[in-house]
């Protein structure tokens, strides 16, 4: 169906559609339609085809041009980083705006979490069904989005949700069931070649070899796979009832998804209701209720992020562990990744300078979950005062209920063995309060003016409380009892954010072949207490469609040329960024604690909204009846005051500072492409979608270079921001083979290379290693993302396939640091063995090998995925009847069966900084996503 | 009607302000409103010295011993051997850590000193707060100048962005004015009996007797050692060995020093240790440091390991290794050392009264002599005996006199974060690292620090030391 005009305005009312009857045609099968209605701004609404998705925002992932859409992990319900046009800003928030049913869904990450428990945060949008969105329309340049003024930059995804508007009665039943299975594992050496490897590393060094036979270790332990469950299976219930009167409908919905994570100890649950509801209670007044309750419940292991830069985390220890070792031996559990004697059991001896735990004991015997509920009631009014003139009203509340807990036992620390507990509440409420007029009048056949004008104001607090305590005396509570630990450390926090807006928008219409509108939209946001700020945007599109030329034209069914030019900003930090800070500041005093509050951070009073010009140039094409349909979109993108961290010179005592320092351009070239065809019983859709952006920083105040990048295995500094470069750019060294030994060879200062060392290039040719030799490596920004999607229909049978890809950016496998480092202990990969049998001279083991961010690291990360292939088929009528139902749908669906790629990680599509917007495309410790296969019915009656 | 009053209801709702009040955190407007926030704000500023990642924990010690004839690294770590082997850049991350976290503590000096005037406190309280703060940012002045020469004299904070302004070099003699005169406004303003761990009356005369040393004004510093000794408030520890316990901080003989305990401990121990007992020997002594010693002195014994047993209770040889800040009763597994670290004790003070003593009268004198056998004195005892071995010094000239108080403080105060400052003092850095470490490239250039790359980036004001 197409968008109206006014569906994304903010506190669009719902069009007089019925939902479930469009759901026939498009959601439920999967149907791309573009209707040629409408094509005056770079809009799309999104294909929700037949993924399994969690959350609605991996909807977003390869079906609308212009999106870049990364899956940062496997764990279930990770958040995805989503780009709209690229990066904007330097410092803060990427993600596009989400309207739910005419409302700002608040989508921060800390609105989920309270930050307790272990791995990669949880989306936002968890708490949200996908089956019961209606429709996702992304609205991309600045003629559709400069209504949403302040932060309308990153994009606008509207978001309606299913309703019913008439009076008959209409039961739904969808239950999915499957199974999961790894993406992939690491080629780590069996405990045989492990063995033979040490054996070989310490006669080079010099040294006996430790053991006398290395065969009869066989193929040891295979610590990959002992961290997964045997079955992790995923099943889904949905039971939607829709009904009502002529004046009053209904649709309620209730679901229960139950995940079990590939790896022990991880597991995803989630229970939504909703109560849609539509009431017309008098001539002229009606109203409209979206009720939507969300609880999950997940249980998480030490994954990604979670493993900051020491490697200790679950999916890295799996790979890097002793193989030697056994799990257990005589009831003793080997604890870490200690050198392995004569015989293959640990000996008390550490040679890395961390204690990777094993990762089964990791996974197992942490816990680590996490509650929350989420609240969310809408309510719009609706009044007519004349004909051509109506108010609007609109009062949002979103509650969400936080709770987490982990705890880690004593066991898992080596040396200290104090067991670590913690537990945290968060709670955030959001309100929004909204009022517009919307004017529509035709003067005459020629001429038509929409009007609508409104003002909001919104707000949200979040407070949380949190506990730590280390050091159990008594385990057996857990976080249950945190005072039985014995050095606690408490947490508070409460945030308050607030905006008013004015918005307003015109629009002239000739003919249905001239239109021409303007938008602006003032917003005062707290976060930067400076007033008032102005974004608009005008926009025109030329119908050649309509006019008499081509209104009859047996060929070109549509033909639209549209352009907008407009301002957008982006609010990207959070609230008091501006000010200067003063925090607890502690130290050692006479043995004890010395607690002072000293300056934390220096503030900055003249921090911006950030701001962006775009220009769009687009037109739509359709031909033979809209079955083919051609959408091609420019645009141009500069963001003049970018928000960064800027360095400041170490006098001021300070290291960084919250500034719009740099400016940054995206611009790009989108093309969606939709193919409908009818061969008598065999229908044909499909639709290609690409998207081409280049990113890059205008400029950086002083000129200067920003090295960024936290630590990853003890390295950081590895991303620039500099000016003609793209974000997220890998900086390094250049790797120059093996040394042979011997003094002459540039190095890092003082370091004298042993035969076997990595050599770097000496860019600078002064005989020195350092800064200076480092060079870009890269952009992790996709040039290029891809989506097609491609559905057979044949009588009651269909078959759906869905690919996506991104294309010419660089990822970072930094996973190859821990797997490539030899110690006594840690495993290396096969590959790695390979090489370092081939080439001369050997490798020595050595015990802490300084290791630098190099191209070594640094892989293509293009990649094709077959994300989704789907075979249904629809029960015969006939055969329903005497169920007296109206339909009925089996199917199997599967997820991730099939990757293309050069890239030697498990998987491309990855985030171990999630959405930081300098540090993309990084790959470390991630939890593999899984190959799903899924079998599903659908029941109407 | 009745829908009106839906409508009435509704914007009743929209009232909503947008200002920002930070409730949860402090901002610079809203502090020093309370009496109590003059003493936090001071007591803030110790985090740059007793804190396990502080420069004072992490290399003080260690650029003291590896830029000198002292120690050397195994090498991996380019950022220490690069100190080690005296061909030290400007992208070096230690140099730039220091730079940094000195200038930060200067920073939360700077805070505290300029709020103090007005803070809701009697002049007396405001006084000995101000003695206080200003004593400690002089004392990272004076580490500053010592390591990198002529740097920006920053005195006020800035309190936002738009307050930040480049400044570049304060001439050397500056500098030393505004040393001297705070570190006499301290030396007026501090107790003589602060509480164990903050600086007295005697820690400002410590570092002012030590500051005049090092700009040659030996009568004044001899004076300022007087004044300490006289004092009769330090004594010398009985066993050499009682100054590296886990218990015994803020003893008799400590003036100042980077206070640490278990939660807030160094990773020196991981350093110098050997690998068999979890350290890494990342960095060693040379072995003539160990092998100068007299076999028997008490402070070769505590300040380095040469055996030790394993776990099968054989005992392990090594070269020689640190073990001075090691109390393997309270560090089971080196990483986190809680042992304070000496920054000035009471031998220092009577090793300085002897170098100015030895200047002002050109060689040996009683009172000199005096002060230095009582720190030889002390070596003697074993633990249980007194061992005939370093005989009292007697009458020396200038320069041999000048020599001897040169090896005590390397036998004295070896490895504590002396040494670099001394040679340099002394003028015979080229002369013992060229001894120590032969073939090195040391120089004049050595006797600074280069300015961090970095600073010259985002500071165009500044400019690089000779010779980097």
């Amino acid at each position: 169906m197409a968008f109206l005009y006014a569906d994304y305005l903010p506190g669009q009312d719902v069009s007089p559609i019925d939902s479930t009857e469009l759901e026939q045609h498009s959601s439920d099968r999967g149907y791309f339609i573009l209707s040629g209605k409408s094509h005056d701004a770079a809009a799309v609404k999104t294909n929700l085809n037949f993924r399994g998705v969690n959350t609605i925002d991996q909807f977003l992932q390869g079906t609308v041009a212009g999106i870049t859409a990364v899956e940062n992990s496997g764990q279930p319900a990770t958040e995805i980083t989503l780009q709209i046009r690229g990066i904007h800003t330097l410092a803060g928030n990427n993600q596009p705006l989400f309207i739910i049913d005419g409302i700002p869904y608040y989508d921060e990450t800390d609105f989920s979490i309270s930050g307790t428990t272990f791995g990669p945060p949880v989306s936002p949008f968890t708490f949200i069904n996908p089956n019961d969105i209606e429709s996702i329309t992304v609205l991309k340049d600045a003629g559709a989005t400069a209504i949403y003024g302040a932060r309308a930059t990153n994009g606008v995804v509207i978001v309606r949700t299913k309703r019913k508007l008439s009076a008959d009665q209409k039961i739904s039943l969808k239950i999915k069931v499957g199974s999961q299975e790894p993406i992939g594992s690491y080629n780590m050496a069996n405990a045989t070649q492990f063995a033979e490897f040490l054996n070989q590393a310490h006669t080079n060094a010099g040294e006996p070899a430790p053991y006398s036979n290395p065969t009869k270790f066989g193929v040891g332990t295979d610590w990959q796979n002992i961290i997964y469950r045997d079955q992790a299976l995923r099943q889904e219930y949905h039971l939607s009832i829709a009904g009502g009167t002529e004046k009053i409908s209904f649709l309620l919905s209730g679901a229960y998804l139950n995940q079990k994570g590939l790896i022990i100890g991880s597991n995803f649950q989630r229970a939504n209701f909703r109560a849609n509801m539509d009431a017309q209670i008098s001539d002229r007044f009606s109203l409209q209720n979206s009720l939507n309750f969300g609880r999950i419940d997940v249980n998480s292991v030490a994954s990604d992020a979670a493993s900051d830069d020491s490697g200790i985390d679950v999916i890295s220890g799996s790979r890097i562990f002793n193989p030697l070792l056994p799990y257990q031996q005589n009831g003793a559990v080997t604890a870490y990744h200690f050198i392995a004697d004569e015989n293959g059991l640990p000996t008390p001896v550490l040679q890395s300078s961390v204690a990777q735990p094993n990762p089964l004991l990791l996974a197992g015997s942490t816990d680590s979950k996490l509650t929350t509920t989420r609240i969310s009631n809408y309510l719009h009014l609706k009044y007519d005062l004349f004909s051509a003139l109506t108010l609007h009203g609109t009062v949002g509340l979103d509650g969400i209920f936080n709770e987490e807990y982990a705890f880690v036992p004593g066991l898992l620390f080596f040396g200290t063995s104090d067991g670590l507990g913690s537990g945290s509440k968060m709670e955030a409420l959001k309100f929004i309060n909204q009022y517009y007029l919307d004017y529509h009048h035709a003067f005459s056949i020629d001429h038509t003016l929409n009007l609508y004008a409104g003002f909001s104001t919104e707000g949200y607090r979040r407070e949380v409380l949190s506990g730590r305590s280390i050091g159990f005396d008594n385990e057996t509570l857990r976080y249950y009892s945190l005072t039985v630990g014995q050095q606690k450390t408490l947490f508070s926090d409460i945030s308050d954010w607030s905006m008013r807006s004015f918005f307003g928008t015109a629009r002239y219409s000739y003919q249905d072949i001239y239109s021409l509108s303007v938008t602006a939209r003032a917003d005062a946001s707290s976060t930067f207490g400076d007033g008032y700020h102005l974004f608009s945007a005008t926009s025109f599109s030329y119908n050649l469609g309509n006019t008499e030329v081509l209104k009859n034209h047996d060929k070109i069914s549509s033909l639209v040329i549209r352009a907008s030019y407009g301002s957008t900003g982006n609010l990207a930090v959070k609230p008091y960024s501006r000010f200067t800070l003063l925090n607890e500041s502690n130290s050692a005093l006479n043995g004890a604690t010395l607690n002072g509050i000293g300056l934390s951070r220096l503030g900055n009073q003249n921090l911006k909204i950030e701001r962006t010009n775009q220009l769009n140039l687009g037109a739509h094409l359709g031909l033979a009846k809209e079955k083919l349909q051609l959408d091609l979109d420019f645009y141009q993108n500069k963001t003049s005051n970018a928000i960064t961290f800027f360095p400041l010179a170490g006098t001021s005592g300070f290291d960084y500072i919250l500034s719009n320092a740099a400016s940054i351009s995206n611009q790009g070239l989108e093309l969606s492409t939709s193919l409908n065809h009818n061969l008598g019983a065999l229908s044909w859709n499909s639709q290609l979608i690409v998207g081409v952006n280049k990113n890059q920083i205008k400029s950086v105040e002083n000129d200067f270079h920003i090295v960024s990048g936290d630590s990853i295995v003890g390295i950081s500094g590895w991303s620039i921001i500099q000016s003609g470069h793209a974000a997220s750019t890998f900086i390094g060294y250049q790797a120059d083979g093996l040394s042979v030994g011997g003094s002459g060879e540039a190095s890092f200062a003082g370091q004298v290379l042993n035969s076997g060392d990595q050599k770097y290039r000496d860019l600078n040719k002064d005989g020195v290693i350092n800064s200076e030799d480092q060079i870009d490596l890269g952009s992790a920004l996709p040039k290029m993302t891809l989506g097609f999607y491609s559905q057979w229909c044949y009588k009651g049978f269909d078959l759906t396939i869905g690919l996506q890809g991104a294309f010419g950016h660089k990822m970072a496998n930094v996973n190859r640091l821990l797997l490539e480092n030899p110690t006594s202990e840690n495993n290396v990969s096969v590959e790695y063995l390979n090489e370092a049998g081939k080439s001369l001279p050997l490798p020595r083991l050595q015990t802490a090998r300084q290791q630098y961010f190099s191209d070594l690291v640094i892989e293509n990360g293009s990649y094709l995925r077959l994300k989704n292939c789907t075979v249904g088929y629809e029960l015969p009528q006939k055969l329903l009847n005497r169920f007296s139902a109206s339909k009925c749908r089996v199917y199997l669906t599967a997820e991730n069966l099939l990757t293309f790629t050069k890239y030697t990680g498990l998987d491309p599509d990855v985030s171990h900084f999630r959405s930081s917007p300098t540090q993309q495309g990084v790959d470390l410790g991630s939890y593999p996503k899984s190959k799903l296969i899924q079998m599903g019915i659908n029941l109407d009656f | 009607m009745k829908e009106k009053y839906w409508i009435i209801l509704l914007f009743s709702l929209s009232a909503c302000s947008i200002d920002e009040d930070p409730k949860s955190l402090i901002t610079s407007d809203e502090f020093f409103l309370e009496d109590r926030d003059a003493q936090a704000s001071v007591d803030a500023i110790y985090q740059s010295i007793n804190s396990g990642t502080s420069v004072y924990a992490e290399y003080y010690w260690l650029v003291n011993a590896m830029a000198s004839d002292l120690g050397a690294s195994d090498g991996l770590n380019p950022d220490i051997s690069e100190f080690a082997d005296f061909n030290l850049t400007a992208q070096n991350k230690i140099v730039e850590s220091i730079w940094k976290d000195l200038y930060q503590g200067i920073r939360a000096s700077n805070y505290a000193i300029q709020n103090l005037p007005n803070a809701p406190i009697s002049e007396n309280e405001k006084l000995g707060l101000a003695g206080e703060a200003r004593f400690l940012r002089a004392f990272f002045y004076f580490d500053l100048v010592r390591f990198f020469g002529a740097i920006p004299l920053v005195r006020e904070s800035a309190l936002d962005f738009s307050e930040i302004v480049q400044i570049g070099r304060t001439p050397l003699d500056t500098i030393y004015q505004f040393l001297d005169r705070e570190f006499t406004f301290a030396f007026e303003n501090l107790p003589t009996n602060a509480n164990p761990g903050r600086p007295s009356k005697y820690t400002a005369a410590a570092y002012l007797c030590k500051f005049l040393i090092s700009t040659k004004n030996y009568s004044r510093a001899a004076q300022a050692s007087r004044f300490i000794i006289q004092s009769g408030n330090f004594t010398l520890q009985n066993d050499y060995a009682n100054l590296f316990k886990a218990h015994s901080q803020n003893n008799s003989e400590v003036l100042w020093s980077v206070n640490l305990n278990n939660n807030r401990g160094s990773n020196i121990n991981l350093l110098t240790l050997p690998k068999g007992l979890g350290g890494r020997s990342r960095v060693l002594p040379r072995p003539d440091f160990y092998n100068d010693f007299d076999s028997l002195d008490r402070r070769r014994t505590v300040t380095f390991l040469t055996k030790y047993p394993d776990d099968q209770g054989n005992t392990q040889t090594v070269p020689p290794h640190i073990r001075k800040f090691w109390d393997q009763n309270t560090e089971k597994i080196p990483g986190n050392s809680g042992i304070d670290i000496p920054l000035i004790r009471y031998a220092d003070i009577l090793l300085l009264h002897a170098e100015a003593l030895n200047e002002l009268r050109n060689g040996t004198s009683t009172e000199a002599l005096s002060v230095i056998n009582t720190v030889r004195a002390r070596a003697r005892f074993d633990g249980t005996t007194v061992q005939p071995i370093l005989p009292d010094l007697d009458r020396l000239d200038k320069a041999s006199f000048a020599e001897a108080i040169l090896q005590e403080r390397k036998y004295e105060l070896g490895w504590e974060g002396h040494r670099w400052f001394d040679l340099i003092r002394f003028g015979k850095l080229e002369e013992k690292v060229t001894v120590s470490k032969p073939g090195s490239m040391v120089s004049l250039t050595h006797h600074l620090f280069p300015i961090p790359a970095s600073e010259l980036t985002l500071n165009k004001l500044m400019s690089q030391n000779p010779g980097y």
